[in-house]
């Protein structure tokens, strides 16, 4: 087998792995994208130390979530005020009615179309699923983000500070009302039944 | 924090920490593989090394004998058939010199010609408006750099307070 078939072997193995965890931190298919190639183009040029290596799925999650933070703090702080400065300022209740404005404008996040107020009796575990990643999704940054390296990426409350560069306080606050945010979609969707 | 707050962060805890746990991974669409592969095939592409043009000495020495031959033929070659090739050039351009030369003074005038009809409208029409044309573009590019340094200052002022 030549170098390059080993490599898209090697691609086809972890593309969901890495393009998940991008897709997750970033709440933008596209960007993405972008990143999990530009992650698979540096495991390239090691393909030969880490092509067969039992270590190759913890190198690639470490580059991509380290793609993911350096994406975020150079090109989306130029822009946070355009959205998330709006977002911002709101107090956890008015953020649960954004939360909820966003996933009925932007279902395209989740792939799937969420009517507020739907009355369909049969939501099935998958919709229910769907309406959570969107929900996930739809989270500001500055939650979305450390929600997402504590519970799909193991990283300790103090690990997630050292990488985000902030407070350990602050990762706690930010996760707590990611964690509220999610609880207000979860209970309105099951209330919406 | 009082146990009570304990126990509701812990339930909080649970019910999303174990929903977002059975989420499943989101898959990757079909065009990420082939925008991989492309983007490593263009990498090679531009890495490969160039074509390596070797210089005369170092060509082998028959290449090296044989290129002088070469060049030695064209030379021969070009020296006996010079005089037959300006009785063909001459052949070709039936123009005596005279003649070269009168279409070379006619050519000169029409370009003066030109060149004072074109000065005639620099007077006429343009030196007039230079003034105000000039006035006008420097007052745009004091504008432009206004608006700039306003939006700058929205922008970062923005960040920074957030």
């Amino acid at each position: 087998m030549t170098d390059t078939a080993r490599f898209e072997a090697f691609v086809r193995e972890y593309e969901d792995m890495v393009y998940g965890t991008a897709v997750r931190l970033l709440a933008n298919p596209s960007e993405a994208e972008d990143i999990a190639q530009t992650a698979f183009l540096k495991a390239f040029e090691r393909f030969d130390t880490i092509g067969a290596s039992p270590a190759a799925a913890g190198w690639l999650k470490t580059v991509t979530t380290n793609l993911c933070l350096n994406h975020l703090s150079r090109y989306r702080s130029r822009w946070r005020f355009f959205s998330e400065l709006q977002a911002a300022g709101m107090d956890d209740a008015a953020q649960g009615d954004h939360i909820d404005s966003l996933l009925a404008r932007g279902s395209a996040r989740a792939g799937t179309s969420v009517a507020a107020g739907s009355r369909d009796d049969a939501l099935t575990a998958a919709e229910r699923q769907e309406h959570l990643e969107g929900a996930l999704r739809a989270l500001p940054d500055h939650q979305r983000v450390p929600l997402v390296l504590f519970h799909f990426e193991d990283k300790s409350y103090l690990e997630i500070a050292a990488l985000l560069d902030v407070t350990l306080a602050k990762v706690k606050t930010d996760i707590h009302r990611g964690r509220e945010a999610l609880k207000q979609a979860l209970v309105s969707h099951h209330a919406a039944r | 924090m009082q146990p009570d707050d304990l126990k509701d962060f812990d339930e909080l805890d649970n019910l999303v920490g174990g929903a977002l746990e059975r989420l499943p991974p989101p898959r990757a669409p079909r065009s990420l593989l082939p925008r991989v592969m492309a983007a490593l095939e263009a990498n090679q592409a531009a890495h490969r090394p160039a074509p390596r043009v070797r210089p005369w000495l170092a060509w082998p020495l028959a290449w090296q004998v044989a290129s002088v031959a070469v060049v030695m033929a064209m030379s021969i070659g070009v020296w006996r058939l010079w005089p037959h090739t300006v009785s063909l050039v001459a052949w070709f351009t039936p123009l005596s010199v005279a003649e070269v030369s009168t279409e070379l003074t006619s050519a000169g005038n029409t370009a003066a010609a030109v060149v004072g009809a074109a000065r005639t409208v620099w007077h006429a029409l343009v030196q007039p408006l230079v003034f105000y044309m000039l006035a006008l573009v420097l007052a745009m590019c004091a504008a432009c750099a206004a608006f700039g340094a306003a939006l700058g200052r929205v922008v970062f002022e923005g960040v920074a307070q957030s």
